[in-house]
């Protein structure tokens, strides 16, 4: 485990430290429990700018983790490797942090507890698991939750600047339907929050003008909308289509908003698949994204098979975190399968 | 002559003054309690149709019931937007203490606003209503005792004051 406190030290600016205080203070914090949040506030900022994950499971350690490495905090917001010095999560904790995160309306988000996460304010998820009732079949909600995991998201401007170029077809300058691949948590939504941006912006050292681009945000990550405001920035010819199943939200643009780009996040269901194949044959580019981690992986999934056996993805990205979250693997054309990168 | 009736209007006055403060606190309590089901009606609409959040539907109400009452949701409303860290039930159970104080409601209508707080936002839509609605017919019972109360002893209190004020004119002169 690498000590991130030297090799950071000289990195980080006061100012940046405030920020990133700042951001925990409001967007994080304020959803945790007394007793967590008071841990928390003490860990060092060297470790909270580059914390991705708090894993908040009954009568286990705390646990924060990042890129290849993950602490056990301590009641006194010191680091440690041990275990045992950890802070052991209570079940109150975990009540009390849910209440938190729900702002004390667990009846609102029936939906949400269905499919195990939450998204709160600045786009953050919160997953979770315990005990799922079911009715007539499938899942009514989840209960007795003994597990949080919440993932920060952070906006990372230029996390799409090596892919670009595969992106945007040299000649006509249309974008090319790209299909990001990578294993959870290795920056396939940071990197498509910026391929969107700098589509959208338009990248004036390339001559490529902006384009309409529709997004549709079923769980609010990619703009981190929260009460209608938009927070993370994607880009000035933007239309965003929150909180909406993306099958349904993908005719919606399509019929409304006139895109000449439609992105959206982790696709998998059927209706998806279908709502994709529409607006490819309406002309209109789809960027999107897919777990997995190599095409063999993909392949092995009906509705992305379907998919990409009509050869309507041109440009394949993988994604990797060999070097840290967002490290780009291969690019190949998805038409002839041949190696770009 | 003069400061004699004056006295005597001084005398009458204030003993019926206090004997219609105590009348005023019999009619105050199934007033209150009336809005205060009428407000969790609206609250369980909120939950029910419109699956608002209990901080925005809190603040709803706030704004629309009747002012005797509002502050208790006010209150709770503005604690939890703080967001220090407290659960809505501890939100409502500070505010309840509070509003308890300046109202006329007696323990036991207390202890049954305090129990729906342990619930609050904290259970799936079903259980939610399940448990408004259970506080509502409570509390329906505690007007219906608090109705007859004021029916035997408000106007009886009016009357005493009065009628202290009278004998008391009539023995000094």
């Amino acid at each position: 485990m690498k000590i991130i406190k030297d090799e950071h030290n000289s990195k980080v600016s006061s100012s940046q430290r405030y920020q990133i205080y700042e951001l925990f203070d409001t967007e994080i914090f304020p959803f945790l429990s007394l007793n967590i949040r008071n841990i928390l506030k003490f860990v060092k900022t060297d470790i909270l700018e580059i914390l991705e994950e708090i894993r908040l499971r009954a009568n286990r350690p705390l646990i924060i983790a990042g890129n290849q490495f993950d602490y056990f905090v301590e009641p006194n917001g010191k680091v440690t490797s041990i275990p045992d010095k950890g802070y052991i999560v209570t079940k109150e904790d975990i009540q009390k942090t849910l209440t938190l995160i729900s702002a004390s309306s667990l009846y609102a988000l029936e939906e949400e507890m269905r499919s195990g996460y939450i998204t709160i304010k600045g786009g953050h998820r919160v997953g979770f698991t315990g005990k799922a009732v079911l009715e007539q079949g499938s899942i009514k909600t989840i209960k007795d939750i003994t597990s949080l995991n919440i993932r920060i998201s952070r906006e990372v401007i230029g996390a799409a600047n090596k892919v670009i170029k595969h992106i945007i077809d040299p000649i006509t300058g249309r974008v090319f339907n790209t299909l990001i691949v990578s294993p959870p948590n290795c920056g396939k939504t940071t990197m498509l929050r910026d391929i969107i941006r700098q589509l959208s912006n338009g990248i004036p050292s390339k001559g490529f003008k902006g384009v309409n681009i529709g997004v549709v945000d079923e769980r609010s990550e990619l703009a981190g909308i929260y009460n209608g405001i938009c927070k993370n920035n994607l880009g000035i010819r933007t239309d965003i289509l929150d909180s909406c199943p993306k099958g349904e939200g993908i005719i919606i643009l399509l019929r409304s908003m006139a895109p000449n780009v439609i992105a959206t996040d982790e696709i998998g269901k059927n209706d998806d698949a279908l709502a994709i194949e529409e607006a490819i044959n309406a002309g209109v580019s789809i960027i999107t994204t897919v777990h997995g981690s190599n095409i063999k992986d993909i392949q092995e999934r009906p509705v992305i098979r379907n998919i990409l056996a009509k050869k309507f993805f041109e440009v394949i990205i993988f994604l990797s975190r060999n070097n840290g979250p967002g490290t780009i693997e291969q690019v190949i054309n998805g038409k002839n399968l041949n190696i770009l990168r | 002559m003069l400061f004699k009736i004056i006295g005597v209007i001084i005398v009458i006055s204030s003993s019926s003054y206090i004997g219609f403060l105590i009348a005023d606190y019999y009619r105050d309590r199934p007033k209150q309690l009336k809005s205060l089901q009428m407000s969790l009606q609206m609250l369980e609409t909120e939950i029910l149709y419109l699956s608002t959040p209990l901080p925005e539907a809190l603040k709803t109400i706030s704004e629309k019931c009747d002012k005797k009452i509002n502050l208790l949701f006010k209150m709770t409303a503005d604690i939890l937007d703080k967001q220090q860290g407290y659960t809505a039930g501890e939100c409502w159970e500070k505010a309840v203490n509070k509003y308890y104080k300046n109202s006329a409601l007696n323990t036991s209508d207390k202890k049954i606003l305090l129990s729906l707080g342990h619930y609050l936002g904290e259970t799936d839509k079903e259980n939610q209503l399940k448990k408004i609605k259970f506080t509502l017919s409570e509390l329906k019972k505690q007007e219906e005792e608090a109705e007859e109360i004021r029916r035997k002893n408000e106007k009886i209190w009016r009357y005493i004051g009065v009628l202290t004020g009278i004998s008391i004119v009539l023995i000094i002169f």
